[in-house]
This record gives structure tokens, C-alpha cells and sequence, in this order.
């Protein structure tokens, strides 16, 4: 190879370089793989998955569930070419959570009728016997916060962040507008670090400790601003009108009564034999609100560019979804009941298994049997684009 | 005058509901103590806390973009949280010791050169932008939100405190700011936990547990706060304290600049031809030179 052809490479590979490293934000934020399902499917699906784990204090169920989860990560964590998409793994996660629950319960809990051993001396907190009751119980927790992390780990994966936004009410457009900006002007804020860093670097100035941020900080934060002027400026140009006056007072009215209603209802469903009246008070304030959203959202049209249909996928996981949270809130025999509500102390003993309980735990796979294989386009694939 | 006193009377309500989810776990197991130990009620609480504090996030920024939406605004509170967010980026790549985070530095001087709303907007948003970028969405948001959003909220109370001493634009203006900051590094800890203190409850002297009276549940908590978390919000305070210290000044005056070049705004005029400058023909018209 000519030298001139090797410094050619060279420059080619360093220009590559530096797309790479301005593209890593890009990577890192980057738009998760659609999946073929409309965005309130993986809502519903998400709701009956927070159901399931909230329910329950039974470690069998709960093991039950994250073993679920893991499963559907593993599938929709795969690109069809084996690689992994997901910024954080959630099994390694998970593994960490129960772990370090466990112990610090045991450390610190020193109730229970089950001793392994006892920590000698008068040490804080840390003396007393270790059981396992307090292992349990911490086994628990964890098992709940893993669970959880890893179900939003799985609606983060499945939908893209324009679904995401997308899900934000149209009462809230507004709002939605300010996010989109914020995640639209990430990456460019990401570069512009890049620049003034190299523009410091060629001024002799060296990041060696906190004060020497604020040269950087100080320039990133005027160019944002001068860029809101000039992105102003475009908006209004381009025909962005102010909504003030949109929202007309009884709106307003409705919401705030509403919310005195919740909490009128909040507070007497706490109090003994005042739960029903309580309930449909805070129903009622939730209901008046939610309409209020709803007539501003009527006033600020929004116009789609591909709509998504409910394809019979979508009726299937929703429904199933429904089901399971119907099930484990209104369904339950006294013995099932029970068996959900595990509690280790004082002495421990063996949780209850209802098979049924566990069956029905299985709707949580859905998503994953009805998902659709690589090379098998299903109608509305991709019809998350918008 | 009515629309301001609807106005109030929405952010009172609604911040004191959200005052009350936070305080859920304390007062729930005084009340399981006078009906009676249900532990199935108990269990209901964590949900209960996150589903109310939602609805109350919810009502405070249908309040807020109520009167925040013209494009000026709008593109500021883009740009703003995209720098918030990308700082709360940086701090997730490169983890700081403790709980410090470079984010509430931005969110305190926002609120308390634009004002309350603009300081909620940019607390609450910041927390959700930098969520969704950063795989940080969980039951665990709405609070964060919640939380962050009163941090830019309750900044114009320090501005008010400065005022008092008319000390605007000064050394003793830093140092209320920087207190502020170091203030709202202890309590967002302290505010934070609580969503997920009754999950890792247990029968101990710091654990959460259905029953007992609110006093005993608040030392409890108190028990729990010293050992597990002071250390970890110290170090969000004194970071708070720090940067504010370090970068308030300059980051004000850029603010308080760009605070006066965005204050302006375009009314279109009634009528024309009343208000337009009379042309030199109508001057000499009239008569004048």
C-alpha cells in the first residue's frame, strides 16, 4: 500500500472513530426494537405484571414471576442476530438486589424463632442472632424490587422512546412538546460538550479537579440557551401558537374538586365502616379528573401519521392481562388469599403453592408466545413509526 | 383575581395531598392500630402512596402548562433539561461518591429566577427526561418527579428570604442558595426512601410494620434515615453546597440575562389605524411641523 493510500486509511478510520464516539450518546439513548404490539398492550400487559408482584409476599410466587420476566427479557432482549440491546441486564441486577436485601436483613433483623447463629459483643444493629425468618424476609424484598425493575426493564426494551412520549395524554401536549425537545437536543448537547472541551483543551485548560468544570459548564449552559432563543424564534415562525387561553376555568373547577373529592374519599375509606362510601368518593374525584384531562385533550388536536390498529395480538394480551389482575383482586378463594399473604415470622414455615394461582401467573408469557418470529412480518409491524 | 385564587387554590390542594402520600406510611399504621391488624390493607399502601402522589403530579403540571405554553418558554425548558439531563447522564456513566447528583444545582437556580412553576416543570421533567434516557423508569418516578419538582418549586422561598435582607445579587444571596441546596440534599433522601421503606420493612427498631402508633413508626423511620441513609445524602448536600457555591454566581447572571431577553411578548393590535404612528402627511395635515 502507498503511503499516501495508508494516511488515506488512516484519516478514514480516525473520521470513523469520531462518528463512533459521537454517535455513543445516540447508542446509549438509542430507540429500542419495535415490537409488533400496540403501546396500550404492553401498558395493560405492564399493569397485570405490577398486579402480580404487588399481590403476593409468597417467595414461591414471586420466584415464579421474576423467572416470567427473565424469560421475556431474554426474548425481547434479542436483536435476531444474538446481540444484546438492553443498557442493564436485570438478571445480574436482580442477583445483586436479592443478595444484598438478604444480607442486610439478616444483619440487622434479629427477630425469629429459627437461629442459625448468634454475632457476638455489642456491636450497633449488627449483634444479636441471625435467622432464617430475617432471611426470608429479606429473600422477599429483593424478590419484590427485582421483579419490578425488571418488568419496566421489558416496557423500556419493547417500546421505543417516540412510543413512550407518544403514551403522554393530549391534555398534556404541551409537556410532551418540552420532552421531546429535551430528548430531540441530547445528542447535539452531547457534541457540544465534545467541542467546548477541545475548544478549552486548545486554550491550555486542563480538567484536573471540580473547579475546573465550570469553564465547560458556563459556555454549555449559554449556548443552550441562546439555542431555546433561536429554536423560539424558528417555533413561532413555523406557526407554534401559544395555547394560552385554551383552558377555561371550569375545567379547572372540575379538577380541583375532584382532587377534594379524593381526598375526602382517601381519608374516609381509611377510617372502619366508612370504606365504601370512601372508595366511590375517590373514584368519583379520579373519574371528574380524568374527564377534565380528557375535554382539554378534545381541545388540542393532534393529528397521527400512522395510527395503530388493535390487531387480534393486541386484543389477546389486553384481555389476558385484564384477566389476571380481575383474578388476583377479585377471584381469590379465602385459601388462595392466603396463600399470596406469606409471612415468615415468627417461626418460618413452608409457603403455600395454589396451582391455580400459578397457572394463571403464566399470562404474564403471552407477549412472548405471540410474538412474532424474524423474517415473519406480521400487518402492522412497524407500525410504531411515526 | 378568580383565576388566581382557582390557581392557588389547586397548587394548596394538591401539594397538600401529595405532603399526605408522602406521609402514608406514618400515619397508615396508627390507623391499622385502632381498627385492628389487616394486613392485606397494610400491603395496599405502597400502591395506594405511588397511585396518589401520581395524580397529584399529574394535577400540578395540568396547572402549570395551564399558564406555561407559549413557544419562548417552552424551547427554554427544552433546552435546559436536555443540559439537566444529560448532567444526570454523565453522573449515571460516571458514578459520583454517594448520592451526589450535579442535577439539583440547575433545577434550585431555575426556580428561583423563573419562578415557582418554571422550577416544578424543570424538577419534574428533568427526572422524567433523564428516566426514560437513562433505563431509570419504575414505580419509583413518580416520587423522584414529585420530589424534584418541589425542589424548583420551593426555590423562590430562598429568593424570598434574600430579599428580606435585600441582599439580591450578592455574596449572602450564594450562601442562602448554597444552605438551600445542602437543605434539599437531606430531605429529597429522606423523601425518597419512603416509597420503598415499607417494602424492606421489618420486626426491628427501624422497620415499617402495620400496627404500630405514628410516633413510633416516625422513630422508626428516624432509626432507619441515620443508619442507612445520612452518609449517602450527606454527600448530595455538601455536593449541592458546593456547586452552588462554586457556579452560582456566574450561572445567575446568565439566567437573569437571558430571564430579561425572553421577557417580552407579541400582542396583536385591535385596531390598526388608531394606534399606528401618524404618517408625515397626517402630521402636516393637522397642522404640526
Amino acid at each position: 500500500m502507498r503511503a499516501e493510500d495508508k494516511l488515506r486509511a488512516e484519516d478514514k478510520l480516525r473520521a470513523e472513530d469520531k462518528l463512533r464516539a459521537q454517535g455513543e450518546l445516540e447508542n446509549e439513548t438509542r430507540v429500542a426494537p419495535k415490537t409488533s404490539f400496540r403501546s396500550w398492550t404492553w401498558i395493560a400487559w405492564l399493569v397485570a405484571a405490577l398486579a402480580a408482584v404487588s399481590s403476593t409476599r409468597n417467595p414461591l410466587y414471586l420466584i415464579l414471576i421474576l423467572l416470567i420476566l427473565n424469560i421475556l427479557f431474554a426474548i425481547f432482549n434479542d436483536e435476531g442476530n444474538g446481540e444484546s440491546v438492553a443498557v442493564i441486564a436485570p438478571l445480574q441486577f436482580s442477583l445483586w438486589v436479592i443478595g444484598m436485601a438478604t444480607i442486610f436483613n439478616m444483619l440487622t433483623s434479629h427477630f425469629g424463632e429459627t437461629i442459625f447463629f448468634t454475632i457476638p459483643g455489642r456491636i450497633p444493629l449488627i449483634s444479636g442472632p441471625i435467622t432464617l425468618e430475617a432471611l426470608i424476609y429479606g429473600l422477599t424484598n429483593g424478590l419484590v424490587l427485582s421483579a419490578m425493575l425488571t418488568a419496566f426493564t421489558i416496557i423500556q426494551l419493547a417500546l421505543p422512546v417516540s412510543a413512550l412520549i407518544h403514551l403522554t395524554p393530549r391534555a398534556f401536549y404541551p409537556l410532551s412538546i418540552v420532552v421531546s425537545i429535551a430528548i430531540t437536543f441530547l445528542p447535539s448537547t452531547r457534541r457540544q460538550i465534545d467541542q467546548i472541551i477541545e475548544a478549552q483543551k486548545i486554550r491550555g485548560h486542563r480538567l484536573s479537579g471540580l473547579r475546573d468544570w465550570l469553564p465547560l459548564v458556563m459556555p454549555l449552559l449559554v449556548g443552550g440557551l441562546e439555542r431555546s432563543m433561536q429554536l423560539a424564534e424558528t417555533m413561532t415562525a413555523r406557526g407554534f401558537a401559544s395555547q394560552a387561553g385554551v383552558m377555561d376555568q371550569g375545567l379547572r373547577l372540575q379538577v380541583l374538586v375532584g382532587l377534594l373529592f379524593v381526598i375526602a374519599g382517601w381519608i374516609a375509606s381509611l377510617a372502619p365502616n366508612f370504606e365504601i362510601i370512601g372508595i366511590s368518593l375517590l373514584l368519583g374525584g379520579v373519574a371528574l379528573i380524568g374527564f377534565a384531562f380528557w375535554k382539554l385533550g378534545r381541545q388540542m388536536p393532534r393529528t397521527t401519521y400512522k395510527k395503530e390498529p388493535w390487531g387480534v395480538t393486541d386484543l389477546l394480551i389486553s384481555a389476558a392481562s385484564i384477566g389476571l389482575v380481575a383474578f388476583l383482586f377479585f377471584a381469590l378463594t379465602p385459601a388462595q388469599k392466603a396463600s399470596l399473604n406469606y409471612q415468615p415470622y415468627p417461626a418460618a414455615s413452608l409457603p403455600q403453592f395454589d396451582i391455580w394461582i400459578g397457572l394463571m401467573l403464566q399470562i404474564l408469557l403471552i407477549p412472548a408466545a405471540l410474538k412474532p418470529r424474524p423474517g415473519n412480518k406480521p400487518a402492522e409491524a412497524g407500525l410504531l413509526q411515526r | 383575581m378568580t383565576n388566581r385564587l382557582l390557581s392557588f387554590a389547586i397548587y394548596l390542594t394538591a401539594t397538600g395531598m401529595g405532603i399526605l402520600s408522602f406521609l402514608y406510611p406514618f400515619f397508615m399504621p396508627a390507623i391499622t392500630q385502632q381498627v385492628g391488624p389487616d394486613q392485606a390493607r397494610a400491603s395496599e399502601a405502597p400502591l395506594m402512596y405511588t397511585l396518589l402522589l401520581g395524580l397529584c403530579l399529574l394535577v400540578i403540571l395540568f396547572e402549570v402548562q395551564s399558564q406555561t405554553v407559549d413557544a419562548k418558554l417552552i424551547a427554554l425548558l427544552g433546552m435546559l433539561i436536555a443540559i439537566n439531563s444529560l448532567l444526570r447522564f454523565i453522573e449515571v456513566a460516571i458514578p459520583a461518591p454517594g448520592g451526589f447528583s450535579p442535577i439539583f444545582f440547575l433545577i434550585i437556580l431555575v426556580g428561583v429566577v423563573f419562578g415557582a412553576r418554571m422550577g416544578f416543570v424543570m424538577g419534574a421533567l428533568t427526572m422524567f427526561t433523564s428516566a426514560i434516557v437513562t433505563g431509570g423508569v419504575g414505580p419509583w418516578l413518580p416520587s423522584q418527579m414529585f420530589t424534584a419538582g418541589w425542589v424548583g418549586m420551593s426555590a423562590p422561598l430562598a429568593r424570598w428570604i434574600v430579599g428580606l435582607f435585600h441582599a439580591e445579587k450578592t455574596r449572602f444571596e450564594i450562601i442562602v442558595l448554597a444552605l438551600f441546596g445542602a437543605l434539599w440534599g437531606l430531605l429529597y433522601g429522606a423523601m425518597m426512601n419512603l416509597w420503598s421503606w415499607p417494602y424492606i420493612a421489618g420486626p426491628s427498631d427501624q422497620y415499617w410494620t402495620a400496627g404500630t402508633g405514628m410516633i413510633e413508626t416516625l422513630n422508626r423511620y428516624a432509626a432507619y434515615y441515620l443508619v442507612t441513609s445520612l452518609t449517602w445524602d450527606a454527600s448530595r448536600a455538601f455536593g449541592n453546597l458546593f456547586l452552588i457555591w462554586l457556579a452560582g454566581a456566574p450561572t445567575l447572571f446568565a439566567l437573569r440575562r437571558f430571564q430579561q431577553r425572553f421577557s417580552f411578548s407579541i400582542s396583536p393590535v385591535k385596531d390598526c389605524a388608531a394606534s399606528a404612528p401618524p404618517i408625515p402627511s397626517q402630521l402636516s395635515a393637522q397642522g404640526e411641523p
